[in-house]
């Protein structure tokens, strides 16, 4: 009888020890609404495994990736807050050093055509680079990052399990990262959930009022599903004297891109203050007041901005409280993107 | 990829099985624009390599840096970093030469590219545009076929 009860304890083990690795090794699935529009990003060179993406999570989290060991993708991008900073205006870097920009939220970016407030990188796998080696964030290099990873016995054993290969490469760094920072996708807010009609009664009046003032005012740009068109717009903000950031222009040459910056989603735009792309605002309500009264009117001011935004005070406080139902807890507080304790 | 003091990238075995007089060695000098469009490659492509820029996307197609009393810059240094892959001022360059013999040597004499440019006033160009793709031309200057 013991012999019985022995004997299938240890298939029960080895069931789901064999069950334990398949996990380890599933497969992820990359999931998103179905009437969202294809991505941008082919995913041809991810492996779309759970060892990719759990390496690409190590990094992300790893202020090995700066020069002296201080700052980590998540020191300017922070799961509660969007994937992006709060309470500074400008980017911080190593050894205190301020940044140009106000560092962007990160979510849905198989999406974007380009990345950075300027659109400078043209791929979601190059992303990473701009951050490692600019001057004011991490001061290092990828070379520097991968001679560094070389030597490290837990990243030497997280390549092999990805890439059945222990050697680190640059390409394979910026793979992992991409593998991680493109699974953190947002569509379960309010909003998503109200326009998926998975309950009627989700949305207030209030909220349908601020739905349409939005669609109606601000839609062109920050277009569903996505809340970015992914263009470049001059806003009407008024040239820092200080920064002097001409933004697109920089990249393009064209003095016809002068003062235009990437049009950011608003999803988790609740959590992701202060605003603009060098923080100028602090509360939306700041913002919502720019867009009504503090158009700053130069030649490469966008055509949909050369009217104010006219707005009667409940139709503002509508509009603002439309904005929240673009908070997503579900991805906010996803325990598969949060700092990896384990390990 | 080549790099002038790394004596074992300057030998370029092509395993090509036959070789008659008159066949053409042809090769760019670059990165094709669409390696430039498609994220992170490896191998000589690796963007560890320093060859990648990071702030604006894309492939650093040649290197030239050095001294000069002529460049009145910070220890006279000058730096020619030349890439670009959108039109109108796409750095890549395709070269094609005739062969008359198997073994040949590549000759790369700098003074091609030296010769009309005043070190004095243009030292420092480490952006795509006009001005690179002007210099990715005159780069040509500097090769030749030594049979």
């Amino acid at each position: 009888m013991s012999k019985t009860i022995k004997f299938s304890l240890c298939s029960v083990l080895i069931i789901l020890c064999s069950s334990f690795l398949v996990l380890k090794n599933k497969t992820l699935i990359f999931d998103y609404p179905e009437y969202w529009p294809k991505p941008h990003y082919d995913f041809s060179k991810l492996s779309m495994s759970e060892n990719e993406f759990q390496l690409g999570r190590q990094l992300f989290y790893d202020p090995i990736l700066s020069k002296d060991q201080s700052i980590s993708c998540a020191s300017c991008h922070l799961q509660a807050t969007g994937f992006t900073h709060v309470d500074h205006d400008l980017s911080h870097g190593i050894e205190g050093r301020i940044g140009r920009r106000n560092s962007m939220a990160l979510m849905n970016l198989a999406w974007n055509t380009s990345f950075m407030w300027d659109g400078g990188v043209n791929h979601i796998e190059l992303q990473a680079l701009a951050p490692i080696s600019s001057k004011n964030e991490m001061d290092s290099s990828l070379k520097e990052v991968v001679d560094k990873l070389n030597t490290s016995r837990k990243y030497k054993s997280l390549f092999y399990n990805s890439y059945q290969d222990s050697l680190v490469t640059g390409q394979k760094t910026l793979l992992a990262l991409t593998q991680f920072i493109v699974m953190l996708n947002s569509y379960n807010s309010k909003y998503d959930k109200f326009i998926r009609n998975e309950d009627i009664d989700i949305f207030t009046q209030q909220e349908k009022n601020g739905l349409i003032i939005f669609k109606k005012n601000c839609a062109s740009c920050h277009t569903e599903p996505l809340f970015t068109n992914n263009e470049f717009h001059n806003n009407g903000l008024k040239l820092d004297p200080y920064i002097k950031d001409y933004g697109r222009m920089q990249i393009t040459n064209n003095p016809e891109d002068s003062l235009k910056f990437k049009v950011p989603t608003l999803r988790n735009i609740q959590f992701t203050p202060p605003y603009m792309h060098d923080g100028r605002f602090e509360t939306l309500k700041a913002v919502i007041t720019h867009y009504s009264s503090g158009i700053s009117h130069s030649t490469t001011l966008s055509e949909r901005l050369k009217n104010n935004l006219d707005l009667t005070h409940k139709e503002k406080v509508d509009l603002l409280v439309f904005l929240r139902t673009l908070t997503d807890t579900d991805f906010l507080f996803n325990n598969r993107f949060s700092y990896p304790y384990i390990n | 990829m080549i790099d002038i003091f790394k004596p074992e990238t300057l030998d370029i075995l092509l395993n090509t099985t036959t070789f008659s007089n008159g066949d053409e060695l042809s090769f760019n000098l670059g990165v094709s624009s669409n390696m430039n469009r498609t994220g992170a490659h490896s191998g000589a492509l690796d963007p560890s390599n320093g060859m990648f820029w990071s702030w604006q996307s894309g492939y650093i197609n040649f290197k030239i840096e050095g001294i000069s009393p002529s460049c009145l810059t910070r220890k006279n240094k000058f730096q020619f970093h030349i890439g670009g892959y959108q039109a109108p001022h796409n750095t890549l360059r395709r070269i094609t030469f005739i062969l008359n013999k198997q073994t040949t040597q590549l000759s790369i004499n700098l003074d091609g590219f030296f010769e009309d440019t005043k070190l004095a006033l243009e030292n420092q160009i480490m952006v795509p545009g006009a001005k690179a793709n002007e210099l990715a031309t005159k780069f040509l200057n500097t090769l030749t076929i030594i049979e």
